[in-house]
């Protein structure tokens, strides 16, 4: 178990190495010079190559990624341009709200997308299935963000449920926060809902009709029993696997949901830093994004791997 | 869903035990009426995009100041956007755009895909080590965002957002194709073929890539829906196809200003890119159950 343990650290750590190089070339070709953007139109040549000195960006490539990533290891993301903030102080002031909001809609997909899954299982065939599958189908079709439009049509706009847009953290005024949450977490995980639903239906159908069900089905177990304690606990290992993938979709939906209903996180940090060609904060952004995604399917993958021996091995 | 798939294929198999794979194929993949009606939008998609000019009622571009915001109609029966332009029109030209990204970043993003997972499966070693973590690598930051990311980088435009969502979608390629050379070089007929004599480029190429085709016909079919609801993403962050050129994403964005008075304007390109992705999403499932029964589950 330790031996797989740190096998899959080393791998993420790799990985976390080709993200951060794949991040910073990808902003070696962002338009504009980060120089001019801060000084304006009217700096001199000179001023802009003094900034582009201190900024260190006349220094070869190689230089200015090792610089780069030796200062992140430290938290130290750079200086926004649009901001004249730390990234790390911005990242940190937006990355809670994107938190939050993932992690109520991942609880939120699992918690109805797995017991609708296993309803479908058992009941396949009938009405109940194929009303699952069919919203199952559209979930996994709807943009999280026109999802987000309808929702604010009906149950901000004709029905006034819920406020159009705005964040308040929770801990400031709970019941305002909460009004204001809980369109943006249903938008968010209807897809992952979707999917879970899907997947835990096909791998209960798939446990069920192994041998040793039969044979727990022909010792004269009660159904449930055999349900809870022997379809669930083998069908539940693909649907873990689930969770690492939907993580990353659901961190990239808040890039439009976040957008849609107004919340100051890291999706609309992102787009907002684009359009403001402020190309410090994209990179600490997505580098952040990406560790956090690297990370959970890393305590996924161990988790899994104490569930179940056979992975460790491979 | 998949019972009536199962029921149907026991019907299939009792009755067409010496027909060919090619029937039973068919009967399989049409037993459903969602599949029938699946490819139905499909094909009206196809010709939609094809045959715009023909089948729009009016210009996708023409502006008519007369006919600001105007509600459905006979004459416009979506109604009019700001500028007067009829909706209808415009999510009929909007099919091109979806159908071109589609079509045009998922041949890149397979092409690709297959190619590196081929040789990445085949050559082992180091050299697999460093692909496959760099594939890691790309799926752990979430593909929107790097294909926001790329259209910052490369700017917005056509070319560049099937480009960027060809690059963002090739892992998944490269992984299914390096899992089937693995799988496949161990299976008997393979080792047979190597004490034949049979190199091993040779063995690759002929016998694992018809060995692939099942898995990636599915795979291709599903990736449609995914790279068609990613374009309408980008256009709707206003990163992806420039306006006044007509999609789907940003006329949603476009509409959303009028929700209250004319929330059709975004409902209706909405419904459109829903639609076609529902229909990809039957069809790729339906060619999962028909081609390969042993598939079920695993994309």
């Amino acid at each position: 178990m330790i031996a797989f343990i740190i096998r899959r650290l080393l791998q993420t750590v790799i990985v976390l190495i080709m993200v951060s190089l794949i991040v910073f070339s990808i902003l070696q070709v962002l338009p504009g010079d980060p120089a001019r953007t801060l000084l304006g139109p009217e700096a001199s040549p000179e001023q802009v190559e003094q900034i582009r000195e201190e900024l260190g960006l006349n220094r070869s490539l190689p230089v200015q990624y090792f610089t780069w990533v030796g200062h992140a290891i430290q938290g130290d993301l750079g200086k926004s341009i649009a901001f004249r903030e730390d990234v790390t102080g911005i990242i940190g002031e937006h990355l809670p709200k994107t938190i939050y909001i993932s992690i109520l809609s991942m609880v939120l997909a699992i918690i109805i997308g797995v017991p609708a899954g296993i309803i479908a299982a058992i009941k396949r065939g009938g009405k109940i299935d194929s009303l699952i599958s069919v919203v199952a189908n559209f979930g996994m079709a709807v943009p999280a963000f026109w999802l987000a439009v309808l929702c604010i049509y009906f149950f901000s706009l004709k029905l006034g449920w819920f406020p159009v847009q705005g964040y308040t953290s929770p801990f400031e005024d709970l019941w305002l926060s909460t009004q204001q949450v809980i369109m943006p977490v249903i938008c968010l995980a209807f897809a992952a809902l979707a999917s879970f639903a899907r997947q835990t239906r096909s791998a209960m159908l798939e446990v069920i009709m192994q041998d040793f069900t039969r044979t727990a089905r022909s010792k004269g177990l009660k159904e449930g029993t055999i349900i809870i304690k022997h379809t669930l606990k083998n069908a539940i290992i693909p649907v873990i696997t689930l969770v690492g993938l939907q993580v990353r979709n659901i961190v990239g939906s808040t890039i439009f949901i976040e957008q849609v209903f107004n919340i100051p996180g890291m999706g609309r940090l992102v787009v907002q830093s684009i359009f403001n060609q402020d190309f410090v904060v994209v990179q600490g952004c997505v580098l952040v994004i990406a560790i956090i995604v690297a990370l959970t399917n890393l305590l996924i993958d161990i988790s899994y791997g104490y569930a179940d021996p056979r992975i460790r091995i491979k | 869903m998949t019972t009536e798939i199962i029921a149907s294929e026991k019907v299939v198999e009792q009755e067409v035990e010496n027909t060919s794979n090619t029937l039973r194929f068919f009967r399989v993949f049409l037993a459903r009426k969602t599949v029938v009606a699946s490819l139905a939008i499909i094909l009206i998609m196809i010709i939609c995009a094809i045959f715009a000019p023909l089948i729009a009622p009016f210009d996708p571009y023409k502006q008519d100041y007369t006919q600001v915001l105007a509600d459905p109609s006979l004459a416009h029966p979506l109604g009019t956007d700001l500028v007067g332009r009829d909706v209808l029109s415009r999510i009929i030209y909007g099919s091109q755009a979806a159908l071109l990204v589609g079509i045009v970043s998922v041949a890149i993003a397979s092409v690709i895909g297959i190619i590196l997972g081929l040789f990445s499966g085949y050559v082992g070693g180091l050299i697999d080590a460093i692909i496959m973590r760099a594939m890691d690598a790309l799926m752990a930051i979430p593909p929107i965002i790097l294909a926001v990311v790329f259209v910052a980088a490369f700017g917005g435009g056509l070319t560049n957002v099937i480009i960027t969502l060809g690059l963002s979608l090739v892992p998944t390629y490269a992984r299914l194709m390096r899992g089937q050379v693995l799988a496949i070089r161990e299976s008997d007929f393979i080792v047979a073929q190597e004490l034949m004599g049979s190199t091993n480029l040779r063995n690759m190429i002929k016998h694992v890539l018809p060995n692939c085709i099942s898995p990636l016909i599915v795979l291709i079919t599903l990736n449609f829906g995914v790279a068609i609801l990613a374009e309408a993403g980008l256009s709707f962050l206003g990163l992806g196809i420039v306006p006044p050129k007509a999609a789907w994403g940003s006329m949603i964005n476009d509409g959303y200003k009028y929700l209250l008075s004319n929330p059709i304007l975004s409902f209706a390109p909405g419904m459109a890119v829903v639609l076609v992705v529902v229909a990809f999403n039957i069809v790729g499932d339906a060619l999962r159950d028909a081609l390969d029964p042993r598939l079920k589950g695993t994309l």
